[in-house]
């Protein structure tokens, strides 16, 4: 079940968007049901707050009086990092660079800049992406942490710092765990293939468990692969 | 009284005449020499004569100032804090003119004491001290110090500064002027204490100026960037109501019309670059944001400033000097960090934001960030993610002011520190 949740002070705009859902939405034969506001309200913030179900939110920027399209995005971001966001806008490329990158916007659309079509391409996108929001938390008196699942590579210990180094795309987090431990905080796609690592196989090319080393999606080569681990590859096992 | 000192009444009416001149001079004003006037002149020559005369020593100085202040206030029939300052700053140049003219005579004459007790030579002295004044004051350097003097009026801390300077300044003169003639070195000594003390002043007063000139400078500042974000909101609003009466027009027009209007609309399509009103906020702390954005910049990385206090139409004050003082610089630490760590990663953004919730202020600063973080040491001392000898600013951050509450976190490759603070709202 999918919720569309439209936020557009025009109703001409909340017309032409309602009917680019129906059109794209009724060739998937998923369910769905659209609620339209044209301001932010106690039950638009209602909305936002369940999340129960998986939710698309196509939000105007500008709605003359009261919160903006914007407000109402950090608003779902400050609870919900998993529904899908699209800007109706005309707002420049600074904007639209810091808030993709800053709260996961999937698109800005341009409202005078073949408005439909791109809206139907997008919604394709989402509805034909994996939904796959697993994070990974940790929590300590210092910092939260928290980093979907697929954005982690490979998790391995390192023997000179003595701690567990959890590696993504961008970046490295050192803490102290052990991999035990935090093997029962993963899903299923992360697999021990040797002694002191974890590895995420959907972000792994190649293993080459004679030379004993795994090749990632990003091009880093890894050579912490051991053959005594490939039965949890072929095996599906963890 | 010794009537044998009638030269010397005669000088010091003289004298009066000067010292009228020199007021009228630095002042500005138009205080004539009419019968009246010189009625008022004889009798403050009396009296300035008997203080000469019969006053103590210790008092003579000072009781010369208050006559001069009198007599100018008893000329000018009112009572001002101008005319009195006006009638102390002639005095005192008078004394350091003639202070000056003593030492200049003491280094020529071999025996000043014996010079000193003859009526005559100190009449003859004072007439020549007087035409020197006259002229010396001329000089457009003392007409420049009197109005910068002048301006320091309305400065209450600063005029009593100024009282307790001209006081010390008047005892350390008299002083000189109790030793003995012949000892030139006492003189050349507590010449040069003065001295010090006056650069001390002039150092403290050009301070008060440029403290002035800042204040003056960061009014027009903020009235620019009020009179900017006016005019950018205005613009946002009519932006806003264009594009959607041109939906309007659109849909009642055939498609060939449409493609029109919508090259049309292209036009407005915004380019401008969005810039938060932020005036509601403490003017440091504007300036801080102004700042340290354009440092970014500098950098390439895209700073975006918001604040929803504008929009839910909040003020808020802090509530006491320490704690703003505090808060700043954690926010500056903050966002120091998180340009360095911005400019390290492949988007290279930061966002900082101000809101409110349940009577707190909130500072949120989110950056983008390629590192390596040890979770547990981190804002620990001496722990950096920029190499060795660093590794104090988190750590200092974090028990800096116990009213101000710092959280961090990371979610996916954003890192975000959240400056929270209880507020006293004015709305």
């Amino acid at each position: 079940m999918l919720k569309f949740v439209i936020v557009e002070d025009s109703p001409e705009f909340q017309e032409i968007i309602c009917k680019v859902i129906d059109k794209t939405i009724f060739k998937t034969e998923n369910d769905y049901r659209i609620e339209k506001y044209s301001k932010y309200s106690s039950e638009l913030s209602n909305t936002i707050k369940d999340c129960s179900i998986h939710k698309i939110y196509i939000l105007d920027i500008d709605l003359g009086k009261g919160p903006s399209g914007l407000e109402i995005a950090k608003e779902i971001r400050n609870i919900d990092w998993d529904s899908e966001i699209i800007f109706i806008t005309s707002h420049d490329k600074l904007f639209e660079t810091v808030y993709r990158n800053l709260f996961n916007i999937f698109a800005f659309i341009e409202k005078f800049v073949s408005l439909e079509s791109r809206l139907e391409d997008n919604l394709l996108k989402i509805i034909s992406k994996k939904a796959d929001y697993g994070k990974f938390y940790y929590s300590n008196n210092k910092i939260d942490v928290q980093i979907y699942y697929k954005d982690i590579t490979y998790i391995y210990r390192d023997t000179i710092e003595r701690k567990l180094v959890i590696k993504t795309s961008n970046n490295k987090f050192l803490l102290n765990k052990s991999i035990l431990e935090i093997s029962k905080e993963l899903d299923e796609r992360f697999k021990q293939i040797h002694r002191a690592c974890i590895v995420n196989v959907d972000r792994v090319n190649i293993f080459n468990w004679s030379k004993g080393y795994f090749e990632l999606d990003t091009g880093e080569k890894v050579d912490l692969c051991s053959k005594s681990f490939k039965g949890n590859i072929s095996n599906g096992l963890f | 009284m010794d009537y044998s000192n009638i030269p010397g009444f005669l000088t010091t009416i003289f004298g009066f005449y000067v010292t009228l001149y020199s007021y009228n001079y630095f002042t500005e004003s138009n205080l004539i020499i009419n019968n009246k006037n010189i009625f008022i002149i004889l009798i403050y020559s009396l009296i300035m004569i008997s203080n000469n005369f019969y006053n103590v020593s210790f008092l003579k100085i000072p009781s010369s100032i208050i006559i001069i202040i009198l007599f100018f206030l008893t000329l000018e029939k009112k009572i001002n804090s101008k005319i009195v300052l006006s009638s102390i700053f002639i005095s005192l140049l008078s004394i350091i003119i003639e202070f000056a003219i003593s030492i200049m005579l003491a280094l020529v004459v071999k025996d000043l004491k014996t010079m000193n007790r003859l009526l005559p030579v100190k009449d003859l002295f004072s007439l020549i001290f007087f035409w020197t004044y006259y002229f010396i004051t001329k000089n457009f350097v003392f007409k420049y110090v009197y109005n910068k003097t002048l301006e320091l009026l309305n400065k209450k801390k600063v005029i009593y500064i100024l009282i307790m300077f001209f006081f010390f300044l008047t005892g350390a003169l008299y002083s000189m002027y109790v030793v003995n003639y012949l000892n030139i070195q006492v003189y050349i000594f507590g010449l040069i204490i003065i001295l010090i003390y006056v650069v001390i002043i002039c150092c403290y007063l050009k301070e008060v100026h440029n403290n002035d000139l800042l204040k003056l400078k960061n009014v027009c500042l903020i009235e620019r960037q009020q009179l900017y974000n006016s005019a950018l909101e205005d613009y946002r609003i009519l932006r806003h109501n264009l594009l959607n009466d041109f939906v309007f027009i659109s849909s009642v027009c055939d498609e060939k019309v449409q493609k029109v209007i919508k090259e049309k609309v292209k036009k407005y399509d915004g380019k401008t670059k969005y810039i938060t009103d932020i005036s509601n906020i403490p003017e440091g702390l504007q300036g801080l944001i102004y700042f340290k954005s354009n440092i970014a910049r500098k950098k390439n990385i895209l700073f975006y400033t918001d604040n929803e206090l504008c929009h839910k139409q909040q003020n808020f004050e802090i509530f006491s000097k320490k704690i703003y003082i505090d808060l700043f610089e954690i926010i500056c630490i903050t966002l120091d960090n998180a340009i360095e760590a911005a400019d390290l990663s492949d988007n290279k953004v930061i966002y900082f934001n101000i809101t409110s919730k349940n009577n707190k202020v909130y500072f949120v600063i989110l950056n983008t960030f390629n590192n390596q973080i040890d979770l547990n040491n981190i804002s620990n001392k001496n722990y950096s993610t920029k190499g060795p000898n660093r590794g104090l600013g988190l750590n200092y951050t974090k028990f800096l002011n116990k009213e101000i509450k710092i959280k961090t976190s990371i979610i996916n490759n954003l890192f975000k520190t959240e400056i929270s603070i209880m507020k006293k709202t004015k709305e």
